[in-house]
């Protein structure tokens, strides 16, 4: 089915190639074989891109809308492709398609929003569009009023649109736009611009850092936008989600869009209510041989330091706590095993006892443990594993979260959503000691937060140090809501003095902002420099709620087993600092030639005028 | 356009020490910056400056005025003679107030401010901004960088044409033109597939 590329600036229709190899890569190797997936609408994309020639869009409006009203052209006769039996081997069982996917790089992007508001576009031919280091915002240079004033046009009919100002319904509302920002490495196009705040609400569409997506975990230029391997795999995969042939828009509807690409392109950790199945039914049956040593006591944290240690699939349950409102509790799972398909030693499942006259047949997997012993324990649960997300594996021989060792697992839940369930079974299939850890507990929120209402000055003078108790959760969080602008960086320093026995694994830090979604990790993290792209000069007000109210925010996970304080210290960097300026601030500079030779001149009519001549010495 | 001064360096010397002599208080600031005006500050060989108000007051403690107004002219009568050699067409074309001046053959003592002279604040905010900016520059290069990851992606790049999307589709078939990835080696068909 058909997805257009849009290349940008002085781009080329070559760009298109990493993506679509890719997209012919995974479609081959994975989804062809999988009747799954065929079975749910999924079809081999095709790749289409234009050639401009490399025209300029960012510095001529008229080019951005000239290209804006060839796209509308060209999608009519992709579409009429379709239709055509010679031109395509279509399963005639499947309708035709109504629509294109829209991906654009860089200023092909903004051209992907334009089309829609253009006369010649044709109603519902769009209606998903993911965008690559797109200047959404602003334009990335304003050296041409026609420029501006296309922008605006554009930015104002999105605007008033999903404000519905619009006479009609709003022409936009099953539109999902999606806009992937590189970060600090993107040095043609502000990332600050890529930003949808202004534009989009959030059911419709979102703004994510390329170190936000799993398996990416890193920031990238401007070009790596379309040739990243990592990038593109997360991106074509986030595509093949959204995919239905049998629907004649070719897609799956506009809230089951956002939540794939969420599922895709979000860390998991983001604070969104996600819209759990109300009640998602038990279809495992678990049977466990009744022994005590699996139950760990209330408040206990579970520490398994190998896999398999007892030559057989073991159960470890800990019970869920009561639900006390004035002291909220929140369950953590981390683990070094992946999650990668067949290659699970570890389950985590949610679990409550079942009546005894229950039949084992109304459960589609069943678990037996219990060695055939009589005296058995029966619970009926559920598996987390679609809960569980995957964080960058960090020990002391990492370096970066990209460094390839396979990611850690995690899983983290309000106690809130568990309180159907009596036990959180974790399952651990190894038959065979072998290396491997889990910690699991249940924490207090409260215990969990480290408490800074700092001002924004008194953070630049005197910074934060905090160090917390010994026996503290795996997993603190800092929020501190008076940092929220791009133009400042800090440097975390975190330390983890004496430690009673070896790290299970090295302290992993997450540093997020909520909007845009910008989130970066780092792994063996001792000392980290953190900088974002919140609040940012000259951007407009966002359509929806206050822009980074909530600030910096800090998740640092930490071996339990070291049983010692952390002391974590965070700090301005002045000098780093000045470093965000350039790309917030850099057509200033173009100023500054027009400010010498207009001095020049100045002093040479005082000059002048003081004295009858130009100058003294005449050479 | 001020009229040169066409004096003799001895008129001028009288004229000034007639000045210095009448000292009547507005009168004397007066005086000295209409003096100042016409003839300019003296320059020193540091780039320095020395009004002629100050000049005169110094003459007057020092009783040095004459010498110095010697040895001043001395100085700028040779200058004056070895820019004439030089540069006198050059001067003619550029500056007819100079060839004015060379016409007349009476060199002017060098007592105006030069323009390329600065004053300390110019100095400071200079080196500010200069500060600034260096500073601006490095920490963008050199500090707070992010660590880039990407790997590099590989691909057996085919594209297919559409030579039929021509100018009775669009207007601008011309200029633009439409593209389909294929892959070399897994979608060797040219028709779109499904």
């Amino acid at each position: 089915m058909p997805v257009l590329f849009i290349p940008g600036n002085a781009g080329s229709y070559k760009q298109v190639r990493s993506l679509a190899s890719e997209s012919a890569v995974h479609f081959q190797n994975v989804l062809q074989s999988d009747t799954n997936a065929l079975d749910v609408g999924k079809r081999s994309l095709d790749w289409f891109t234009v050639d401009f020639n490399e025209d300029l869009a960012a510095f001529h409006g008229q080019t951005l809308l000239d290209q804006a009203e060839y796209l509308n052209e060209v999608i009519g006769y992709i579409l009429q492709l379709y239709h055509n039996s010679h031109q395509s081997r279509r399963d005639s069982s499947l309708p035709d398609p109504t629509s294109v996917i829209l991906v654009g790089h860089s200023m092909g992007g903004i051209v992907a929003r334009t089309m829609l508001t253009l006369s010649n576009y044709q109603p519902d031919t769009v209606n998903t569009i993911m965008t690559l280091a797109a200047p959404h915002s602003r334009p990335p240079v304003s050296f041409d009023a026609e420029v501006l004033h296309t922008y605006k046009r554009i930015n104002d009919y999105w605007r008033n649109a999903y404000l519905e100002k619009l006479p009609g319904a709003n022409p936009l509302s099953e539109v999902t736009l999606v806009s992937i920002a590189g970060g600090g490495l993107d040095t043609v196009v502000p990332s600050d611009y890529a930003t949808l705040a202004s534009l989009v609400p959030a059911k419709n569409g979102f703004t994510v850092f390329t170190s936000t997506i799993p398996h990416v975990w890193t920031g990238m230029d401007h070009l790596a936008m379309v040739w990243c391997d990592q990038l593109r795999k997360s991106v074509v995969r986030s595509l093949y989600d959204v995919i239905d042939a049998r629907r004649p828009p070719q897609t799956k509807s506009r809230t089951e869009r956002m939540s794939s690409f969420r599922k895709w392109l979000l860390s998991g950790l983001e604070d969104t209510k996600r819209k759990r199945p109300a009640q998602v039914e038990p279809r495992i049956l678990l049977t466990l041989k009744q022994s005590s040593n699996d139950f760990l006591p209330v408040g206990e944290r579970l520490v398994l330091k190998e896999l398999g240690a007892r030559g057989r699939a073991m159960a470890y349950l800990l019970p869920v706590p009561p639900n006390d409102s004035l002291d909220r509790k929140r369950l953590t799972i981390l683990s070094d095993q992946g999650q990668a398909d067949g290659a699970e030693q570890l389950d985590v499942m949610f679990c409550s006892v079942i009546p005894s006259q229950q039949l084992s047949s109304s459960f589609s997997i069943n678990i037996d443990i219990s060695g055939g012993n009589t005296a058995s324990s029966r619970l009926a649960c559920r598996s987390a594993a679609d809960d569980m997300i995957a964080l960058p594996a960090s020990t002391n021989s990492t370096q970066h979260p990209f460094d390839g060792v396979q990611p850690f697992s995690y899983l983290q839940v309000d106690l809130e959503e568990l309180v159907e369930y009596q036990f959180v079974a974790i399952l651990d299939k190894a038959v065979d000691a072998r290396s491997g850890w889990v910690l699991a507990e249940f924490a207090s929120i409260s215990e969990s937060k480290i408490d800074t209402s700092k001002t924004l000055s008194s953070m630049i003078t005197s910074g934060i140090d905090v160090i917390t108790g010994p026996d503290h959760p795996m997993m603190m969080e800092i929020t501190i809501s008076s940092l929220q602008s791009s133009l400042l960086a800090y440097e975390l320093t975190i330390d983890t003095p004496s430690c009673d026995e070896p790290e299970l694994f090295a302290p992993l830090v997450r540093q997020y902002i909520s909007d845009p979604h910008e989130s970066k990790f780092f792994v063996n993290a001792r000392g980290v420099e953190v900088s974002m792209h919140g609040v940012a000069p000259y951007l407009p007000p966002p359509l929806e709620g206050n822009a980074g109210t909530n600030g910096l925010g800090l998740q640092i996970w930490s071996s339990p087993t070291c049983n010692s304080p952390m002391h974590i210290s965070l700090t301005v960097d002045i000098p780093g600092s000045m470093g965000k300026l350039w790309m917030r601030y850099r057509t200033a500079f173009a100023a500054f030639p027009l400010l010498i030779v207009a001095l020049v001149l100045r002093k040479q009519f005082k000059t002048y005028d003081d004295s009858g001549k130009l100058s003294i010495h005449c050479i | 356009m001020k009229t040169r001064s066409q004096a003799s360096p001895a008129q001028e010397e009288s004229a000034e020490t007639t000045q210095t002599s009448a000292r009547t208080n507005g009168n004397m600031k007066e005086s000295r910056r209409r003096k100042s005006r016409e003839i300019g500050a003296l320059e020193g060989e540091d780039g320095s400056f020395r009004d002629t108000s100050e000049e005169e007051a110094l003459a007057v403690e020092d009783g040095r005025t004459r010498r110095a107004w010697d040895v001043i002219e001395k100085e700028t009568t040779e200058w004056d003679k070895k820019q004439k050699e030089t540069h006198s067409a050059l001067d003619d074309a550029i500056n007819p107030a100079f060839t004015k001046h060379t016409k007349h053959g009476r060199p002017q003592p060098k007592r105006r401010r030069s323009p390329w002279g600065t004053s300390a604040l110019i100095l400071l905010v200079t080196a500010f901004a200069a500060i600034i900016s260096f500073s601006i520059v490095q920490a963008f290069l050199s500090r707070q960088k992010d660590p880039d990851g990407c790997r590099m992606s590989y691909m057996r790049a085919g594209f297919v044409a559409f030579p039929d999307f021509d100018t009775e589709h669009t207007r601008f078939a011309s200029k633009y033109s439409l593209y389909l990835y294929k892959e070399i080696g897994i979608d060797d068909d040219t028709r779109v597939c499904r």
